[in-house]
């Protein structure tokens, strides 16, 4: 009896650092630490086909970037490169709620990337592209969630958590079982 | 509708635009005025119109005119009259209203100080005073912060500019003087305009349908600049996404094709922006005809992602969907039950399970408050038909932050959709529960402020329908740090305190294992502080029932 118990046990701890190991491995990959939103509009070939045909779109006013017969990607990625000059001016959610707007979703990582670096947004800024986020399809809004849920000084990160929760309630217990869950999903397993 | 322009007075120029937008009263040429010649005009500026000095006399809708050719000095009479006699009218929907001086001395060098007094009524409508602007200046400078005025430079002789002076005289009554001079074939110009305030901001509004289902109905989101009348546009509508892009024409319309993409329909869009004066406030109005026919929305503006106005209703809050009276295998009984909160910037945003035990999926309620404290709740479940193009479960209403003592903190009926066949994305057997679908009209949804320091005084918990022949129940206990269920028959397995969720599992007599063992079944449900309950659902095996801990 004693040698099964040995081996159950045995099994679950291989099993428990088995899993420890997988979900470290996720986080470092797919949480991109370290990385700014600076940083992928900085590297356009990551985020989009569009982007290397890109007009210039730097010395437009903003009503005409809006209204501009251009490609929502390089829109999208203007509107990125104004928000540091917006910040504090109490009107940064008009940049990101316009980019909530144009935003392609096979691009949604450049957004995911300003939701994660949120010291350079202003409240409400966020707070637009919260909104957005939770009406997007699944598979941007889970993986998204989780990697918010990955830092717990964001501001977002007790809605991240609950929401987790909710979703994947289901699937194990805690934060890191529901995040996995979300990582999962995201990539269609 | 006509509104007329009347009015003249010795001394005094009387031009009163009785359309309630613009009243410029006691037009008064100062002393040392030495004018020789004198233009006022006051003209609606209509979409298409060309707004330039030279086209002033070319506009056939209005035309207040007058010229003094001859030398003047005080007092001195000036007649005003419409240029053909006949009255002026100004059409409703006007955008912009100008009044324009000119100053054009026929001899020698000359200057008229003028006096006017501007009434500008508070909301709608802005004043910008300076020189003769182009439909650009209008667009890129005037468009400004209520409550805030333009000054451009008046064009003075040989180009050097003068400002106005501008005095708040109280309220929305400003005292404007300008010193004119200018030469002998020179002309120096002023014009003193009101235009529609500013109108930008986040806008969000549910899009309804008079034969609602999932696929005609949704939310409309659209953002319109701080500086100039574009806009870029989101409708969540036809189970997905239609982005816009566009510009407001002067009448501050717009309408157009949005491409579907990807095999959806293309729809027609048509909307304006406009002013409730009834529930005073701007707000999107439009149509989106697709497949289905003409669908209408009305997006007011979020108010509260301005710093300054706060929501006072932001906090946390649990939420329940009233459950079905007689439920059954093709209607859910279950309470369905929400958590989540308010931001200060008025985001409602709620995610829970529908009466129907599924997850609510892609579309978490996240919508903004609008100014008469409802809010265009709209969830898009993830409930989705394979292979079927936007034919997704989805919750639409309006709920009204108000409270109700003892009930609720916010209320609203919402309309639930779920397409034949919906199902979410995986776990648990009961993702397929209530396959056929159904359409729920008219669904109570309360929401109650929590408070997670708080307790509930229930102490007996009950389960019903769920394919159960007789309720079941248990005793209960809710208290921030620990909540529990007696656990004879019904258990509580876990318990959050932080957003009042739990859930749980309880003994269903009439599932039981091959060897007749009995079969726990599961639970979920929230607190509901504000009637000092707990409300969610236990899942039968085909069929949903509420449970209540009161």
């Amino acid at each position: 009896m004693k040698r099964i118990s040995l081996g159950l046990l045995l099994v679950g701890l291989l099993t428990a650092t088995l899993w420890w190991w997988v979900g470290t491995q996720k986080s470092e990959v797919d949480t991109k630490k370290g990385r700014t939103w600076q940083s992928v509009i900085a590297s356009p070939a990551e985020s989009s086909k569009e982007t290397s045909e890109i007009p210039d779109l730097t010395s437009m006013e903003l009503g005409d970037l809006i209204a501009a017969d251009a490609p929502d990607a390089s829109v999208a990625i203007e509107l990125i490169r104004r928000l540091p000059e917006a910040k504090g001016t109490g009107y940064q959610y008009e940049l990101t709620s316009h980019l909530a707007n144009v935003i392609e979703e096979e691009d949604y990582d450049q957004v995911t990337a300003v939701i994660l670096a949120h010291e350079d947004l202003e409240s409400a800024a966020l707070d637009v592209l919260l909104a957005d986020l939770h009406l997007r399809d699944a598979t941007i809004k889970l993986p998204t969630l989780a990697k918010i849920s990955e830092d717990p000084e964001h501001p977002a990160y007790r809605e991240a958590f609950s929401s987790l929760r909710t979703y994947f309630e289901d699937a194990g217990d805690g934060l890191n079982a529901w995040r996995e869950a979300a990582y999962a999903y995201g990539e269609g397993r | 509708m006509k509104n007329l322009i009347t009015g003249l007075a010795a001394t005094t120029c009387m031009a009163t635009i009785v359309h309630g937008q613009l009243i410029v009263t006691n037009e008064q040429f100062l002393p040392g005025t030495t004018n020789t010649y004198n233009t006022i005009e006051v003209r609606n500026m209509l979409a298409g119109e060309d707004f330039s000095v030279d086209n002033v006399h070319s506009d056939e809708k209005l035309h207040l005119l007058y010229e003094q050719t001859s030398v003047f000095t005080l007092p001195n009479t000036i007649t005003v009259t419409n240029y053909d006699g006949t009255d002026l009218v100004i059409e409703e929907g006007s955008q912009v209203l100008s009044l324009l001086y000119h100053f054009e001395p026929q001899s020698g060098s000359r200057r008229a100080n003028i006096q006017f007094d501007v009434e500008v009524p508070a909301g709608w409508w802005q004043a910008g005073f300076g020189t003769a602007p182009t439909t650009n200046d209008l667009r890129d400078t005037d468009f400004m912060s209520p409550g805030t005025f333009w000054t451009g430079s008046a064009r003075g002789m040989e180009g050097v500019g003068e400002l106005p002076t501008v005095t708040n005289l109280g309220g929305n009554k400003y005292r404007l003087v300008v010193n004119a001079r200018a030469n002998s074939g020179a002309m120096d110009e002023m014009r003193i305009i009101a235009v529609r305030q500013t109108p930008y901001g986040y806008f969000n509004g549910l899009i309804t349908h008079p034969s609602p289902t999932t696929l005609n109905t949704g939310l409309a989101r659209i953002t319109v600049n701080r500086a100039q009348p574009s806009f870029s546009a989101l409708f969540y509508f036809h189970g997905r996404y239609y982005k816009l892009r566009g510009r407001f024409d002067l009448n501050w319309e717009y309408s157009g094709t949005v491409s579907g993409r990807a095999g959806y329909p293309d729809i027609d869009v048509n909307f304006a922006l406009v002013f409730n004066s009834a529930k005073n406030y701007k707000e999107i109005q439009g149509t989106i005809v697709g497949p289905d026919g003409q669908s209408t929305f009305s997006a007011p503006v979020a108010p509260h992602l301005d710093s300054a106005l706060p929501a006072a209703e932001a906090g946390q809050y649990t939420a329940l969907t009233e459950a079905a009276t007689s439920p059954d295998t093709e209607t859910p009984g279950g309470y369905g039950y929400l958590i989540g909160d308010v931001t200060s910037h008025g985001r409602l945003h709620l995610t829970g399970r529908a009466g129907d035990a599924m997850t609510i999926g892609r579309g978490t309620a996240s919508v903004y408050m609008i100014p008469d404290k409802t809010v265009p709740f709209f969830m898009n479940t993830n409930y989705f038909v394979d292979g079927a193009k936007g034919q997704r479960a989805s919750m639409t209403g309006t709920l009204a932050f108000r409270n109700q003592a003892g009930v609720s903190d916010f209320d609203g009926e919402i309309d639930w959709y779920k397409p034949e066949g919906a199902h979410s994305f995986r776990f648990r057997h009961y993702r397929e529960y209530y396959a056929k679908g159904f359409t729920l009209r008219g669904v109570t949804m309360l929401g109650s402020r929590y408070d997670s320091t708080r307790a509930i005084g229930a102490t007996k918990v009950s389960i019903d329908g769920a394919n159960l022949d007789a309720a079941v129940s248990d005793t209960a206990s809710f208290a921030p740090a620990a909540s529990s269920f007696g656990g004879e028959t019904i258990q509580m397995r876990k318990w959050y305190p932080q957003t009042g969720w739990f859930s749980g599992r309880f003994i269903h007599p009439g599932m039981e294992t091959p060897r007749g063992k009995s079969v726990w079944s599961l639970c979920y449900g929230v607190s509901f502080q504000k009637q000092d309950i707990a409300v969610g659902m236990g899942i039968g095996m085909d069929e949903v029932g509420p449970l209540i801990a009161e």
